[in-house]
């Protein structure tokens, strides 16, 4: 690497003043990625947990549906489930995860609503797995509701520590290093320059004395 | 603002609108893709099922991009753990490796 490095006393000050600040900040962002390693993993888990439950749960609602889809025909299948007289709405809130804004809802529909459901249907040409379905579904919904939103604080955490990973190895292996070295070439040559003046005055003096 | 929208094929859907989300049948994941383009402003949740979902980092990335809506991928009868291997990639970004072994793809 070339060296463009004032060897001046001023130079050594300022790379001393930065090679500080860069290992406080190289500090600060490890601590700051360690926490995100631990609450990423921790949440990843969860989200994992979460989706294999949500699996399970939707194949069982969604196995409901086929049994009334053999037990009625398919155009009432379609006319039943055509229209719905509610709606969902969710209440949305943001939420601070070290510093990262991560999503937060929750469903608005009532809590006597939300323990049971409201067919959109008469009950006279449907078939009643498909009220099961639904009722199964209806109890899935908040759940899958939190895995959006966990999935959400998944992505959003995975990509900051990526980027604080990046940032912490750039200090680490090329900012710090690169400091420390030109501070020891600025000391090493002003430790030179020192010695060489030291020598001269010797000299001087040795000649003015062999003069006399 | 805060509505529920459900991506997906035609047939695995459906019994949402039930539960009053607003449901979208889509044939391919590039149809999908589109609508999602178009819906992303309107809705606080996007629900994709599996079997048309566009590739999960296009999605990761949709998620990075706006607070909402949050885009989840939801799995249907013929499941093809396209949600876990999106939460694998995740993990796999952020620590460098799959240590919580979700396997898939």
């Amino acid at each position: 690497m070339q060296k463009t490095v004032n060897a001046t006393r001023m130079q050594l000050i300022t790379f001393r003043r930065r090679l500080k600040i860069a290992v406080r900040g190289h500090k600060l962002l490890k601590d700051k990625q360690d926490e995100l390693v631990k609450a990423f993993l921790e949440l990843a888990r969860e989200c994992q947990k979460l989706r294999r439950d949500l699996k399970e749960r939707l194949a069982e609602a969604s196995s409901y549906q086929r049994l009334a889809a053999l037990s009625m025909p398919a155009s009432a299948l379609k006319e039943a489930l055509l229209f719905s007289g509610k709606r969902m709405i969710l209440e949305y809130r943001q939420e601070s995860v070290l510093g990262i804004n991560v999503p937060h809802f929750e469903l608005q529909s009532g809590e006597a609503e939300k323990a049971q459901v409201r067919y959109p249907y008469g009950f006279a040409f449907t078939s009643g797995n498909l009220d099961e379905s639904l009722e199964r579904l209806a109890e899935t919904f908040p759940l899958l509701i939190k895995l959006a939103a966990m999935e959400k604080a998944v992505d959003r955490l995975a990509d900051e520590l990526e980027r604080t990973r990046r940032r912490v190895n750039a200090l680490e292996h090329i900012l710090i290093p690169q400091l420390k070295e030109n501070v020891k070439f600025i000391e090493m040559k002003l430790d030179e320059m020192e010695r060489s003046n030291v020598v001269r005055l010797m000299k001087i003096n040795e000649q003015r004395e062999a003069a006399h | 603002m805060s509505r529920v929208a459900v991506i997906g094929s035609s047939g695995s859907c459906e019994v949402f609108r039930a539960l009053g989300a607003e449901v979208f049948t889509v044939a391919t994941p590039d149809e999908a893709k589109d609508l999602l383009n178009r819906l992303e402003s309107d809705y606080a949740v996007v629900f994709i099922t599996e079997d048309v979902a566009p590739q999960s980092e296009f999605l990761a990335k949709k998620n990075l991009e706006r607070d909402l809506p949050a885009i989840t991928l939801l799995p249907v009868a013929v499941s093809q753990d396209k949600g876990l291997a999106k939460l694998k990639r995740a993990v796999e970004k952020a620590v460098g490796a799959d240590i919580l072994g979700l396997g898939g793809e």
